[in-house]
C-alpha cells in the first residue's frame, strides 16, 4: 500500500498537466482555417491591362489570355488609364471631360472643366487623378503635394512655341513632364522638379520630339515615356528617380510598367506583349495595335 | 478406507494448489477496461495549438513549452499468469508544419508558395501483447510489465493556418488548390514497460512509458536518393509521417481503470 501511496501522487500530477495541456486552442490564424476543397481559384482572373482599341476599352488579364470590351462606354474614346489598384478607370472622348468610371463601366463622376486637359494618369495613391492643361496641373480626388501646379517655369525664360505634352507625379511629389519650346533653336525635354523646387531636365534625341505617354511604376519611382518626332519615328525614355537617371529603352509605340519593376507591358506590331525580365520569359497575343491609342497596367 | 480417503484429499488438494497456480487473473480477475492519458513533451515538433518546439513561425503566441496528448481507452484481458492480450482505441491531435508549392495562375512557369499550419489528428486502435514480470510477484494483469504493440492511426489534417507568398506578390488571382487530400494512416510498432498497481479493491493505476516506430517508410526514405517530392499529395504524406515519427517515438501514459 505504502508503493501505491508514492506512486499515486506523480501519476495524479501527470494526468493533471496532461489534461491541461489539451485546453488551449490555436489561437492565430493568419489565412486559415483554409479548406483546400472550396478553393475555386483559377476561375476568375482579374482583368487588369487596358487598351484603347477602335475607340473602345479593353481590358485583359495578365496571362493575356481573353479579355473584355467595356461595350456600355460611348464609342470614340481616345486615351484611358487605369489606377494601380485597378478599381477606377478615366477616360476621355476628344473634346469632352474626362470620366471616371469602374472596372465594370459603371459611371463614378465626370470631371467638371476637364475637356481641355491635355494628358492625365492616376497618382499612386489610386484616387487622386492629375490632369495637365496646357502647364496647369490640376486634381480630381485628393490633392497631392507638388512644388507646383503651374509648371511653366520649366521653360526657359524668354522661349517662344511652348508645349507640354505629358506629367507625371512620382510617390515623392516629383513631377515629370515632357515639353518642347524655342529658344534660339527647337528644343525637346524631359525634365523633372522635386518638391524642394530642384529642376533637372536632359534633351531628348530629336530636337522636336513631342511626348505621346508617360506611365509611373506602381512603386512610384520609375517614369516611362514614349516620344515620337517624324511621322513614324518613336523613343522612348525611362526615368530612375531614386537614381535620378534618365536611360533609353527599345523604343514601343505604347508601353507601360507593370506590378512590379521587372514586368512591361508593350504593344509591337499587331501584337500585345509582357515582358518578365525576371524570369526572361514574354507572353503575346494578337491585337489590332493599328487601332490601339491608349495602354495602361 | 483411512488411506483411500486420505488419498483423494491429498489428490484434490494438489490438484486444487496447481489449479490456483495456473489460474490467470489478479484474484481470478481477468479483465481491466482502463482510460488512458498518453503525452510527450513536443521537442521536434508543434503541437495542436502550436505550442512546442520548431512551432509555426507566424504563430503569435507559438513555442515555448508543449506537450502533445492523446487519450483513449485499453481493454486487458490476462490470457495467462503472466500475459495480457490487450486492445486499444484512443484518439490523437498534434501539430504538422507543411511546404507546398502551386503554379502561378498569372505567371506560366513560376509558382506561388504556401507555408502550412495543420491540425493532424484522428482515431487510433492498437492491439498489444503484456508480459508481466513474474519472477518478482507479479501476476497478470497486476505489476510491472513488458508490452509490445501494433497500432494504426487514421489521421486527417486540417490546415488552421496558411501563408502565401504569391509570385511577384500578385495575390489578385488566388492561388490553384493544393491538391492536398489531407488523410493519412500510420502504423507503428511500440515497446512499452510500466506499472500496473491496484487502488483499493478494484481500481487500478498504470505508469508506463512507451517507444513507438514505423519503419516501412522509415526504410523507403532511408532509402531514398532524392528526396525532391513532386506531388503536394507527397509533401503531404511525406511530413505528415515524419510528424508522428516524432510524435510518438517516446511516450508517456498514465491510466485509471477498473479491474473486473
Amino acid at each position: 500500500m505504502t508503493g501505491v501511496k508514492t506512486t499515486l501522487w506523480p501519476g495524479f500530477a501527470m494526468l493533471l498537466l496532461a489534461i491541461l495541456t489539451g485546453c488551449a486552442p490555436y489561437e492565430v490564424q493568419f489565412e486559415g482555417p483554409y479548406d483546400d476543397s472550396k478553393n475555386t481559384a483559377g476561375s476568375y482572373i482579374p482583368n487588369e491591362i487596358l487598351t484603347v482599341e477602335n475607340g473602345q476599352i479593353r481590358l485583359y488579364p495578365i496571362n493575356l489570355t481573353e479579355g473584355k470590351t467595356l461595350s456600355n462606354l460611348p464609342a470614340g474614346i481616345e486615351k484611358a488609364s487605369i489606377n494601380h489598384a485597378h478599381t477606377r478607370i478615366a477616360y476621355k472622348i476628344p473634346g469632352q471631360n474626362i470620366v471616371i468610371i469602374d472596372t465594370a463601366g459603371a459611371s463614378i463622376d465626370v470631371v467638371a472643366n476637364s475637356a481641355a486637359a491635355s494628358w492625365f494618369d492616376w497618382h499612386v495613391n489610386n484616387q487622386t487623378l492629375y490632369m495637365l492643361n496646357g502647364t496647369t496641373l490640376s486634381f480630381w480626388g485628393p490633392a497631392v503635394s507638388v512644388i507646383s501646379t503651374n509648371l511653366s517655369n520649366f521653360f526657359p525664360q524668354g522661349s517662344t512655341d511652348r508645349t507640354m505634352s505629358t506629367v507625371a507625379i512620382a510617390a515623392d511629389g516629383t513631377v515629370v513632364a515632357t515639353y518642347r519650346y524655342f529658344s534660339g533653336s527647337s528644343v525637346g525635354r524631359m525634365g523633372w522638379v522635386s518638391l524642394a523646387g530642384a529642376v533637372k531636365a536632359v534633351n531628348l534625341t530629336s530636337s522636336n520630339e513631342t511626348g505621346r505617354w508617360m506611365r509611373v511604376s506602381r512603386e512610384g519611382d520609375i517614369i516611362l515615356c514614349g516620344t515620337t518626332f517624324g511621322t513614324t519615328s518613336i523613343n522612348n525614355f525611362r526615368l530612375n528617380l531614386t537614381q535620378d537617371v534618365v536611360t533609353q529603352p527599345t523604343a514601343r509605340s505604347f508601353a507601360a510598367p507593370g506590378p512590379s519593376n521587372d514586368l512591361l507591358v508593350y504593344a509591337t506590331s499587331g501584337k500585345l506583349n509582357i515582358s518578365d525580365t525576371n524570369s526572361g520569359t514574354v507572353l503575346n497575343r494578337n491585337i489590332n495595335t493599328a487601332s490601339l491609342t491608349a495602354l495602361d497596367w | 478406507m483411512k488411506s483411500t480417503l486420505l488419498g483423494i484429499a491429498l489428490t484434490f488438494s494438489l490438484i486444487s494448489c496447481l489449479q490456483a497456480q495456473k489460474a490467470p487473473g489478479y484474484m481470478g480477475r481477468r479483465l481491466f477496461i482502463r482510460p488512458e492519458i498518453a503525452y510527450a513533451p513536443a521537442l521536434l515538433g508543434p503541437t495542436a495549438n502550436n505550442r512546442g518546439g520548431a512551432d509555426y513561425i507566424y504563430g503569435e503566441q507559438g513555442g515555448g513549452f508543449g506537450f502533445n496528448a492523446k487519450y483513449g481507452v485499453q481493454a486487458g484481458y490476462a490470457i495467462s499468469r503472466s500475459e495480457v492480450l490487450s486492445f486499444e482505441g484512443s484518439y490523437m491531435a498534434t501539430g504538422m508544419i507543411m511546404e507546398a508549392s502551386t503554379p502561378s495562375i498569372l505567371f506560366q512557369n513560376n509558382s506561388d508558395q504556401h507555408y502550412l499550419f495543420y491540425k493532424l489528428s484522428g482515431p487510433e486502435i492498437g492491439l498489444a501483447w503484456n508480459v508481466y514480470n513474474v519472477n518478482n510477484g507479479s501476476i497478470a494483469p497486476i505489476g510491472s510489465y513488458v508490452t509490445v504493440r501494433a497500432r494504426m492511426a487514421f489521421l486527417s489534417g486540417t490546415v488552421l493556418d496558411k501563408r502565401t507568398t504569391y509570385y511577384r506578390s500578385n495575390s489578385s488571382a488566388g492561388h490553384l488548390p493544393l491538391g492536398v487530400i489531407p488523410r493519412y494512416r500510420h502504423l507503428s510498432l511500440g515497446a512499452e514497460v510500466g506499472r500496473q498497481m491496484m487502488i483499493g479493491n478494484r481500481m487500478v493505476l498504470s505508469l508506463s512509458m512507451e517507444v513507438n516506430v514505423e519503419p516501412f517508410n522509415l526504410l523507403r526514405l532511408l532509402l531514398l536518393e532524392d528526396y525532391t517530392f513532386e506531388t503536394n499529395q507527397q509533401v503531404f504524406h511525406n511530413a505528415a509521417y515524419a510528424r508522428m515519427f516524432r510524435h510518438s517515438l517516446v511516450m508517456f501514459k498514465t491510466g485509471v481503470g477498473y479491474l473486473f
